[in-house]
């Protein structure tokens, strides 16, 4: 089988030659989702050169038109073979894989003002999210420095609550008391009335809470910045070919500039190319050491670091703050980005197994699924 | 392994997706020396994909290497008919409710479709198990 694609306008035009089967439908398959992976959320699917399909080919064509359908992006079948063309009339589907004229094509063309950015690694497009105007509040709570010396004891903890709209990273636990934690605090981070925790009780196993009905998410919080109110922006940005993939500074910076502010709360939500960051080891309570965690030769019992980047493939979400300069209330948890924008962050990130994300504004809605 | 039994040609071939086309080429080729219409050997060659697809994915358990049997024999009166067996586990096609298709794709399972096809393309369908051995019959009418 041989498969070929090409972008025509906001579709990606991908020609298949050979059969179908139940040989070759694994093939399409991983084709398929290597090509949503680069982006795509509507894609033509040329099937002339095919001569023949099986119900595992039509499994495909199937799959596929569901997975783009639940991010709102669109499937079709042109110029299909006879043998295709019967198939697909045989099972009912040639008026939702060809629909009779581009009309549904058009009819759900989006309509949203955008605005591009080109940059050296990715492109953005730019969308307006909540109301003109609106800001992301962001307060600390509890005492980050804390940290240094792992001082954290009773007198820190509190317990916080991560409704809808907050976006938030800490260090906390999931449990009724401090006592009840104290040998679990790890660092987590809520969004959209999810939360997620990576306990340090050694089981390295995450825990999450998500809202149900009257239900939020509650953690016993240590430190944590909270950001309340509705996000303003939101950048759909891809990779470049070229480079394959873009770095958390420059989504940082990015944020910022558009933005046009010197702080930030920001989520990303993304397929990861890999992920790069330390995780606490042990709770960060009453430690009684000084250098502890972030001092040698302690920072090996304290902090466990990704060798080389992890979870590559897998979808991301990513919360925290960004900023020019490690100025005010935030200072105490920001730290250098590194590379050579001169940026101080604070992010927290979660992995999950790879789904495709939709284009455009309404992307977002994902963030609580 | 090619041998004859009967009137029937026979190969014999491991219950792997490897095999599809191999045993597709072999029954497919036996159907052209028998004259059949274009139009036959699809029908014929898309039933036939279903028969096997099913055997290879379902009738042996995981990490079980099973074999599936495929003879083929063109009958007097200008029918031919297509035999499919192996000793996995019992399953009568013929048994299955037909698959529901709701007009509407996103109501729809993403697999099921293959006895649909195998329904529709042969003109006959028989089952018989006996002997730890379920045998698939297709008959295609001229």
């Amino acid at each position: 089988m041989e498969i070929t694609s090409q972008r025509a306008g906001d579709f990606v035009d991908v020609t298949v030659i050979g059969r179908l089967d139940g040989y070759w439908a694994d093939h399409l398959t991983k084709g398929l989702e290597d090509i949503m992976r680069q982006g795509a959320d509507r894609i033509r699917l040329n099937l002339s050169g095919v001569t023949y399909i099986s119900s595992m080919g039509i499994r495909v064509l199937v799959q596929f038109h569901k997975k783009l359908h639940s991010i709102h992006g669109i499937f079709l079948v042109s110029s299909p073979s006879d043998p295709v063309k019967r198939v697909l009339s045989m099972t009912g589907l040639q008026d939702v894989l060809m629909p009779a004229t581009s009309s549904r094509a058009q009819a759900v063309a989006r309509q949203e003002s955008i605005r591009r950015l080109d940059r050296k690694n990715s492109t953005f497009e730019i969308f307006e999210y909540g109301a003109p105007g609106s800001t992301l509040k962001c307060r600390v709570i509890g005492a980050p420095d804390l940290i240094h010396g792992c001082r954290f004891s009773e007198a820190n903890c509190r317990t916080v609550s991560f409704p809808d709209a907050t976006v938030a990273v800490g260090l906390g636990a999931f449990g009724n008391s401090f006592s009840e934690c104290s040998d679990r605090f790890g660092e987590f981070l809520a969004v959209a009335g999810a939360a997620a925790y990576l306990p340090t009780d050694g089981s390295n196993v995450p825990d999450f809470l998500l809202s149900h009905g009257a239900f939020v998410p509650e953690l016993q919080v240590l430190y944590s910045v909270v950001c309340e109110g509705p996000l303003a922006l939101l950048a759909r940005f891809e990779a470049k070919q070229e480079t394959g993939r873009v770095g958390l500074t420059e989504l940082a910076d990015l944020c910022l500039e558009v933005a046009g502010t010197n702080q930030a709360g920001i989520v990303i939500i993304a397929e990861s190319a890999g992920l790069v960051g330390a995780a606490l080891r042990r709770s960060p309570v009453g430690a009684g050491a000084e250098s502890a965690p972030f001092g040698h030769p302690e920072i090996r019992k304290w902090l466990s670091f990704t060798t080389e980047p992890s979870h590559a493939r897998a979808l991301a979400v990513v919360a925290g703050v960004a900023a020019r300069s490690p100025d005010g209330a935030l200072a105490p948890l920001l730290r250098p980005s590194g590379g050579d924008l001169a940026l101080v962050s604070h992010f927290h990130a979660a992995a999950f197994s790879y789904r495709p994300l939709q284009k455009g504004r309404a992307g977002s809605d994902r963030l609580s699924k | 392994m090619r041998f004859e039994q009967s009137e029937f040609k026979w190969l014999i071939l491991p219950a792997d997706l490897g095999s599809l086309r191999e045993f597709l080429e072999f029954v497919v080729q036996g159907a052209k020396d028998a004259e059949f219409s274009q139009e036959k050997l699809w029908k014929l060659e898309l039933a036939l994909d279903e028969a096997l697809a099913n055997v290879i994915r379902y009738a042996y358990p995981e990490g079980k290497v099973g074999t599936i049997r495929v003879g083929y024999r063109s009958e007097g009166d200008g029918q031919f008919c297509v035999r499919v067996c192996d000793t996995g586990q019992a399953f009568d096609p013929l048994s299955a409710d037909p698959p529901v298709l709701p007009p509407d794709i996103e109501d729809r399972p993403i697999g099921g479709m293959g006895i649909l096809f195998m329904r529709h393309m042969a003109d006959e369908i028989g089952y018989r198990r006996k002997g730890g051995i379920n045998r698939l019959t297709l008959r295609f009418l001229p």
